[in-house]
């Protein structure tokens, strides 16, 4: 199991676009990959409806963690997109 | 094969009233690659979104303009309201609803100012797609002219 925490770039947060973003990136690695939010609450990044109702803003940490085949990979990759501005 | 497996098929009649398109017609390539989901686009003429199934709210986006509803079967159904509108950062639109809300075909969602959104230079054309592609096996669309809760725009083949 790996683990890492990130920071949310994204000036409008999470919505519908970042959200696809992160679970199409999520979804091209075969191990388990979930966002863990400050207070506890945990979803599945492989998710749509789960990614959004995390309602992440810009500045919220969140922890990715990736379990399973390609663990180092997904854990960078999701990251990754985590971090990025969209807008 | 001498077994066929039924298949379940979901019918979801069109959000809006007004012209169903391809989402390849969507300025957003997000959306027009179909990136997020399969689906089509509706170009609306009035500004009611409601319920393209029987179902349950699985959430309401805090912004207001977008929202996606859960069927039985699995479908999750995402219908964004314009192209970029997460900036309006909720002006213009006023949800009927709230996630978790128990939901009829039919039933207005989100009511929306289409003449303010385009004002402020956003497009209104909404997609209407799969928000977990994973449990479906076929998206059957059907474009033309539409009346919201009315007429079908997607026949979703469910996987087994």
């Amino acid at each position: 199991m790996q683990q890492q925490t990130f920071t949310i770039k994204n000036s409008t947060g999470v919505h519908a676009r970042p959200a696809g973003a992160i679970l199409k990136k999520a979804s091209q690695f075969a191990c388990k990959v979930e966002i863990e939010k400050a207070d506890g609450t945990r979803v599945s990044a492989k998710g749509m409806v789960g990614l959004l109702k995390l309602g992440l803003k810009q500045n919220d940490q969140v922890t990715v963690i990736t379990d399973g085949d390609g663990e180092v990979e997904a854990l960078q990759a999701v990251g990754e997109v985590l971090e990025t501005v969209f807008e | 094969m001498f077994f066929k497996k039924k298949k379940t098929i979901v019918s979801l009649v069109s959000p809006l009233t007004g012209t169903s398109v391809s989402l390849s017609e969507v300025p957003d390539p997000a959306f027009a690659e179909a990136l997020l989901g399969d689906g089509v686009a509706i170009k609306p003429t009035n500004g009611v979104l409601v319920s393209p199934c029987d179902g349950i709210v699985a959430h309401l986006i805090d912004t207001h303009h977008a929202c996606i509803v859960g069927h039985d079967s699995g479908v999750e159904v995402l219908m964004h309201i314009g192209v970029n509108t997460v900036q309006l950062k909720g002006e213009g639109f006023k949800p009927l609803i709230k996630t978790g809300d128990v939901v009829k075909q039919g039933q207005p969602l989100i009511e929306f100012d289409m003449a303010f959104i385009e004002s402020k230079g956003y497009p209104v054309i909404t997609p209407v797609i799969m928000a977990n592609g994973e449990v479906v096996e076929q998206v059957t669309k059907h474009t033309g002219e539409v009346k919201a809760g009315d007429n079908t725009v997607l026949d979703v083949e469910v996987k087994k």
